[in-house]
């Protein structure tokens, strides 16, 4: 979608009929709008949320009509408001009106029995206008009302998504913008009508059968059960989690725990970050183990080298002389200090039997080159030995530093229990026991999820058995290869939808990294952005380690401006960014770098700003690429705004 | 693009699978456009839509 044109009527504070162009070009296709606060900045850009997506996109539906007009309005008289885009989408131009209407009745500014008016046209190649009969359905076939917060949006409130608690929204960003719901909803009916026919096969399947269908149908049940468990119990991690951070803030916030309290935060940290630090240890040993096979090589290559030096030394394998050089001095009679040779002289019989005991040059050269490879590996085989020898050393390392950290944390949570301060000991006996429930859930949840990779194996085999005895049975065939066929469906686009989930969390986080980099001032304090498998947003730091608690507003705008950017590129949606007051809590670095780049992010920009925002150098990036600029102006005298081409 | 992805991770399973596939995920594009995602009636429709689709390949 680009947005080419907006008229907006007696909306808000825009009094009679307004328009504005957007621009479309590609060079400059940024739209800047001015306007200091309460000039109605905000009502623009709810007016395009309005229009596309009617009275749920903006708050207060029953104070759109503008005031002004209303009260010139004689009673009885009827008042109209509306507001037209023009837009195009994938080659087609659209033009979508949404309008409301009603009557003065009394002296208040009431409107009477107000209905929404929603048309969406779409405009051929003559100009000819052919209204669409679904324009709900095909506005959000073209930009669905579940993503347009992630493309039109509140500057100021766009850090959610970098927030620690964030995770769920990140997900649901992800699964709204790619359009997972399309999968998720293609698999859950498929496996819903798996078990309809698994349920009218058994009405003509016979007793072996039937039972085999019985078990299915009861290890399916069990499976659906522990899935339903596993979301309890993540609930109740949640939870826990929540009530612990919850105690955290009270105890920080505590005269004479305070500190305490901060360290054990701060140990509790270095616990994570040591564990996060000892998984990639061991990655790390298990790879340099793999490639350099040092394990299984060990003394073998030294021996190889010393039995191949030996045999040259022997003889056995002449060194690298070529064969061809001592027939060049037979032939010319002559050695390699100028004395002639004497035929069948003692030098020269030396020769003759020296190249009699060559073996093939070919020979020669490929025993040369295996030593020489030989010892290559063995060099670089030290060398991994050496990385892995270090490698260990810091494996051990964190172990004991870990298990050192874990009893000063025992220790601090002593300290606590044992605190004269009643409150704060009972504080610390709750904590404990979220704490213990929160292990409890945790372990509920894994013994959960491997029992169900367990009934999946065994649904996987009675399946299979099922099969085997349906082919005996013609009857039931039809039916059970419907059945099968859908099964096997189902059973698909599960591993797609995993498949393109993970893809598609991994492309977004490389995209993310890219912008985050692009974007951020302090080049070298973030070494990347990580979109883990629980869809938690992390920057990390250049220390490698989580540094989300030290982000600033600013910076968490810029991260989750970031994840915006990157969905956008990802998901391919061609879409607008209307951003409203975006530059407001950022600093001139971040404002600069932000202008920079952002115009590349998007194939249309649309940005609503006050005049602090966009200063010096922010202003200079932007309008380098703006293409139209607006001035809102408000008249004090009549209350409404006037929209000015700059 | 999601269509696109999808059809690369589908080349790899048998024909009649893929289709069953494509179809159903037409349909539900179709209800989902249209805004009729929850609708139990439009529900009933999309599932006998994909059993028409099974039938369909099943009969080849």
């Amino acid at each position: 979608m680009k947005l080419e044109k907006i008229t907006i009527e007696n909306f808000r504070q825009y009094y009679q009929k307004q328009q504005v162009v957007f621009s479309t070009s590609k060079e400059k296709n940024v739209t800047v709008i001015h306007g200091i606060n309460g000039t109605g900045k905000t009502s623009f850009f709810s007016a395009i949320n309005w229009c596309l997506y009617g009275g749920n996109s903006v708050a207060g539906i029953g104070e759109l009509i503008n005031k002004r007009l209303v009260e010139e309005a004689k009673f009885g008289d009827s008042i109209h408001m509306q507001v037209e885009l023009a837009f195009s989408h994938h080659q087609e131009r659209y033009r979508v009106r949404r309008s409301l209407s009603g009557r003065k009745d009394s002296d208040s500014v009431e409107i009477l029995s107000p209905t929404e008016d929603f048309n969406l046209m779409r405009i051929d190649y003559e100009g000819q206008a052919m209204k669409i009969e679904n324009p709900v359905g095909q506005i959000n076939s073209i930009l669905p009302e579940n993503v347009r917060t992630y493309f039109l949006f509140d500057g100021e409130k766009i850090d959610r998504f970098a927030r620690p608690e964030s995770a769920k929204d990140v997900k649901y960003a992800i699964y709204n913008v790619l359009k997972l719901e399309l999968l998720d909803r293609a698999r859950k009916h498929l496996s819903a009508i798996a078990k309809e026919y698994r349920s009218e096969l058994k009405s003509v399947a016979d007793d072996q059968l039937k039972r085999l269908l019985e078990q299915i149908d009861q290890k399916t049940k069990e499976k659906e059960n522990a899935a339903k468990e596993v979301e309890n119990t993540q609930r109740e991690i949640a939870a826990a989690e929540e009530h612990i951070r919850g105690i955290n803030e009270k105890l920080e916030n505590s005269e004479g725990v305070k500190d305490l309290q901060q360290k054990r935060t701060k140990t509790e940290k270095e616990i994570k970050d040591l564990g996060k630090e000892l998984i990639t240890v061991i990655a790390e040993v298990r790879t340099v183990a793999i490639n350099s096979m040092v394990a299984v090589t060990g003394e073998m290559l030294p021996e190889a080298i010393g039995v191949l030096d030996q045999k040259r030394r022997k003889g056995e394998i002449p060194g690298n002389i070529r064969q061809q050089f001592l027939e060049d001095l037979i032939g010319k009679l002559e050695c390699i200090c100028g004395r002639p040779l004497v035929e069948h002289g003692e030098e020269y019989r030396k020769i003759k039997s020296m190249i009699t005991s060559s073996v093939s040059s070919t020979l020669e050269e490929e025993v040369t080159r295996l030593a020489s490879q030989l010892r290559v590996i063995q060099g670089s085989q030290e060398r991994e030995r050496e990385n892995l020898g270090r490698l260990m050393a810091r494996r051990a390392e964190i172990r004991q530093t870990q298990e050192n950290r874990s009893a000063l944390l025992s220790d601090i949570s002593l300290q606590l229990a044992e605190s004269p301060l009643e409150d704060i000991s009972k504080l610390e006996e709750k904590r404990a026991n979220y704490k213990e429930d929160l292990e409890n859930c945790r372990v509920e949840k894994k013994v959960k999820e491997n029992e169900i990779k367990r009934i999946e194996g065994e649904i996987k085999d009675l399946e299979k058995e099922a099969r085997s005895a349906r082919k005996a049975e013609s009857k039931a065939k039809i039916l059970s290869d419907k059945m099968d066929l859908t099964q096997q469906s189902a059973d698909a686009i599960d591993a797609i939808y995993a498949n393109f989930a993970d893809d598609m969390r991994v492309k977004i986080e490389n995209h993310t990294n890219e912008i985050f980099a692009q974007l951020i001032w302090k080049e070298d304090q973030f070494s990347k952005v990580q979109l883990g498998d629980d869809y938690k947003l992390a920057v990390i730091d250049r220390w490698g380690k989580a540094a989300e608690s030290e982000l600033s507003a600013g910076e968490r705008q810029v991260l989750s401006l970031s994840f915006i950017a990157s969905m956008a590129k990802v998901s391919g949606e061609e879409a607008p960014l209307v951003m409203d007051t975006p530059f407001g809590r950022l600093s001139s670095a971040h404002r600069e770098a932000i202008t920079a780049h952002i115009p590349e992010l998007a194939d249309q920009l649309i940005i609503f700003v006050t005049d602090e925002e966009l200063t010096g150098e922010t202003r200079t990036n932007l309008l380098n690429r703006t293409g139209k600029e607006y001035q809102l102006n408000f008249n004090d005298a009549t209350g409404c705004t006037e929209i000015m081409s700059c | 693009m999601l269509r696109e992805s999808i059809r690369i991770l589908l080349s790899q399973y048998d024909e009649k699978i893929q289709k069953v596939i494509e179809d159903t995920l037409d349909y539900e594009q179709r209800y989902i456009s249209f805004g009729l995602g929850t609708n139990s009636s439009k529900l009933k429709e999309i599932k006998q839509d994909i059993r028409n689709s099974v039938d369909k390949q099943v009969k080849k």
